[in-house]
């Protein structure tokens, strides 16, 4: 499959794993991840619903074991992707998301939840709706801005992730402070920028 | 009836009390549990408090040690902040290492320290590239009933506010530590971080301070920190979609709030 | 059929056409609640349409999901009593029951051993439980279907790959039936109603005997030889009556 790369700096490549159900590769910027999905699968008893899919989220940092931040990386890509499954349709089954860090230079979230979408939508998994996370930035004099030259310091950094029917906010995270009408300027901004990556999306998808 | 109504269709249960604009603990949508602080409850830590939201309660300690600073920042201490979720506070938790939602709990609450600069590294600075101060800030919840995060950081501030650390003299052509135990003084707080929990109910109810149970059954959180008049963290680990509309006005609540829990914390310390 | 636009997930399609009030869904769809008449995609891929009440999503899902009648091939994992756990790619093992093979009895069982292969059908794929395979049809016969022999390949393939071998027009497997003398199976994966796509994983086991010279034809009557037997003109009517419970994958047109 082509390499795609867009005006939002996206570029990615679908498939590019073997064994796994759906995967992708995935570069915002100089950041790079690889996201694959398995799924439906066998589940561990331990984690067996018998409702509902249970969805697994594992988060490899580049270098040595995942830490304590990578579990909440995990645990916000994992209810991020709960949500937007039918996972109702899959009961006692699992479908497991694992992401590996390639490089990063920032807006590393918001790139690793964008390969969990675009690795599901390549395995296939019914879901309610896509997701795409953005990262908003804001330097010391008050701009918003989406792109951010790598070791620059700024004074807050909000990562939003919206749904491709109504663009609502399915997650949240933010670093720094700031007020809340820069906190809604940021929602507006970054809304601006998941409607050119669902765009992506389907370029690539169609490809 | 009403318990096996409960218990054989939770959620249904929910929805019946909440179709009349109440919660089955008897508070409406936007009223909070009642809080509790207690600072200076052990007296073997620096710093000591015990926070209780409801029946959620968090016992916070500081234990201050001293270290060497890292060397590209020879200037600042460290704050270490663990939450210990043992099985004592909920039965949903097994004693062993600590759970996932434990090192998630953690991360949150480092991360509102860091964002909101309530302590300013370089304050725990004793010698520059020498010795610093290191914050061992140990959270151990009692009971897990629902809004931890909004007991933990009550429970920080409490303990931060009392901590004190002794007067530590050091000597570098000696390398000499001498620690002064008597004299005591207190660490600088540069602000009041107040987090609120909201839980969103079939998508559409957003319930202000949900217990452990409205948590299990809500299908979405949110954690909204505020300092003073600044946001310093819009935290919503997925769940249900909110706009932006609900989002705004979860963020307005909150700040409602803020002075209500700065005053009590003043009260207590 | 009509073959329009690629739609993505979340994607909703208005204006849905019903026949006497049956609307047939296949893969990749799900009835819309908040709005009647209305369709949400749950799956990135084309949609397809065959007039007057027959919808799907042509997509690529590699992971097989279980559906009640589907021609499977799958390997014996483990052997516990009566019964057989066969992989057959899904989620879980699908059990298969010694006696469900033709003239086993329970004194006289076939002679399967773990890691052997067998074609089967699925004779109930329920996502709340275990699926069941079976090796004989209604009548205790059990036609192409049993154990197939160890000195074939099995070869996992793409959902696509055995759509286009199942296919009866494609020249592939005549015109490779008149160099070699040859047995193939190809364990769809898919429904043996379902002429559309069910994106899964297929699976191909094939024997290929060299040397004789006997034009094999793929459509022959013998019951070891090979499987072809698609009903491809079902109408949507008949499909509908029987499945009218369960959404499941139409019957498309090729």
């Amino acid at each position: 499959m082509e390499t795609v790369t867009d005006k939002t700096n996206i570029s990615c490549k679908l498939g590019i794993l073997s064994r796994p159900d759906g995967s992708a590769i995935l570069s915002e910027g100089n950041t790079t991840v690889i996201a694959g999905i398995y799924g439906p699968v066998e589940v561990k008893l331990q984690k067996l619903l018998i409702d509902k899919a249970s969805v697994e989220c594992h988060y490899r940092p580049k270098s040595g074991l995942p830490g304590v931040e990578d579990r909440l990386y995990e645990s916000i890509i994992r209810n991020i992707c709960e949500t937007s499954f039918y996972a109702s349709l899959h009961p006692r089954t699992a479908i497991l998301v694992t992401i590996q860090e390639l490089q990063n230079s920032g807006q590393l979230i918001s790139c690793a939840i964008n390969a969990a979408c675009l690795a599901c939508l390549n395995a296939g998994i019914d879901m309610k709706f896509m997701f795409s996370a953005v990262t908003c930035y804001m330097n010391f004099e008050d701009d918003l801005y989406l792109h951010c030259a790598s070791g620059k310091e700024t004074k807050a950094m909000f990562v939003f992730v919206f749904d491709s029917t109504e663009k609502r906010i399915i997650a949240s995270h933010t670093k720094g402070s700031f007020t809340k009408e820069q906190f809604e300027e940021a929602v507006e901004l970054s809304k601006e920028g998941c409607e050119d990556r669902f765009t992506y999306y389907k370029k690539v998808l169609e490809s | 009836m009403a318990e096996q109504y409960k218990s054989l269709h939770p959620i249904k249960y929910y929805r019946d009390y909440l179709a009349h604009g109440i919660r089955p603990d008897g508070r409406e949508f936007n009223k909070f549990r009642p809080i509790l602080l207690n600072v200076g409850s052990i007296d073997t830590a620096d710093g000591s408090a015990i926070a209780k939201v409801g029946n959620t309660t968090v016992v916070c300690g500081i234990k201050a040690e001293l270290c060497k600073p890292k060397p590209d920042a020879p200037k600042c201490g460290f704050l270490v902040p663990n939450l210990e979720l043992p099985p004592l506070c909920s039965p949903k938790f097994r004693p062993g290492p600590p759970s996932d939602q434990a090192q998630v709990l953690t991360q949150l609450i480092a991360d509102i320290i860091e964002n909101s600069k309530c302590i300013d590294l370089n304050d725990l600075c004793i010698f520059q590239d020498k010795l610093v101060w290191c914050l061992f800030v140990d959270f151990v919840c009692l009971d897990f009933d629902g809004s931890v995060v909004d007991a933990c950081i009550v429970s920080l501030l409490g303990a931060l506010k009392t901590a004190k650390l002794p007067f530590v003299e050091y000597d570098p052509a000696l390398d000499n530590i001498q620690v002064n135990m008597e004299e005591r003084k207190h660490i600088k707080v540069h602000s009041t971080p107040v987090s609120t929990t909201f839980a969103v109910f079939d998508d559409k109810v957003i319930l202000k301070d949900p217990t452990q149970e409205e948590e299990n059954l809500c299908s979405g959180i949110l954690t909204v920190v505020f300092k003073d008049d600044e946001l310093c963290c819009v935290h919503k680990p997925g769940g249900s979609p909110l706009t932006q509309e609900e989002l705004s006005q979860c963020i307005e609540e909150s700040k409602e709030r803020t002075l209500f829990i700065k005053r009590l914390i003043d009260t207590a310390v | 059929m009509s073959q329009s636009e690629f739609v993505l997930p979340g994607h909703i399609i208005k204006d849905v056409k019903s026949l006497r009030g049956v609307t047939i869904l296949g893969p990749g769809l799900r009835q819309n609640e908040d709005q009647p008449n209305t369709l949400c995609v749950t799956q990135p891929g084309k949609l397809c349409i065959k007039m007057p009440n027959v919808y799907w999503i042509e997509g690529n899902r590699n992971r097989y999901i279980p559906q009640k009648g589907d021609l499977v091939v799958g390997v014996v994992v483990k052997k516990s009593g009566n019964t057989l756990k066969v992989d057959i790619g899904s989620a879980e093992h699908a059990a298969l029951s010694m006696l469900s093979f033709e003239g086993a009895t329970k004194k006289q069982k076939p002679d399967v051993q773990v890691g052997d292969v067998v074609y089967a059908k699925l004779l109930n794929a329920h996502r709340e439980m275990e699926s069941e395979l079976v090796c004989i049809d209604s009548y205790y016969k059990a036609g192409p279907l049993g154990l197939l022999s160890n000195d074939g390949f099995l070869m996992n393939i793409s959902l696509t790959l055995t759509h286009k071998l199942l296919d009866i027009q494609n020249p592939l497997l005549r015109t490779l039936g008149k160099k070699f003398c040859y047995e193939i199976v190809v364990g769809v994966n898919e429904s043996s109603l379902d002429e559309v796509m069910r994106s899964s994983a297929g699976r191909v086991h094939s024997t290929i005997t060299k040397g004789v010279m006997r034009p094999a034809s793929l459509h022959t009557q013998e019951p070891t030889s090979c499987l072809f037997r698609l009903p491809l003109d079902l109408s949507p009517s008949q499909i509908s009556s029987k499945y009218s419970s369960v959404p499941r994958s139409p019957a498309g047109g090729r």
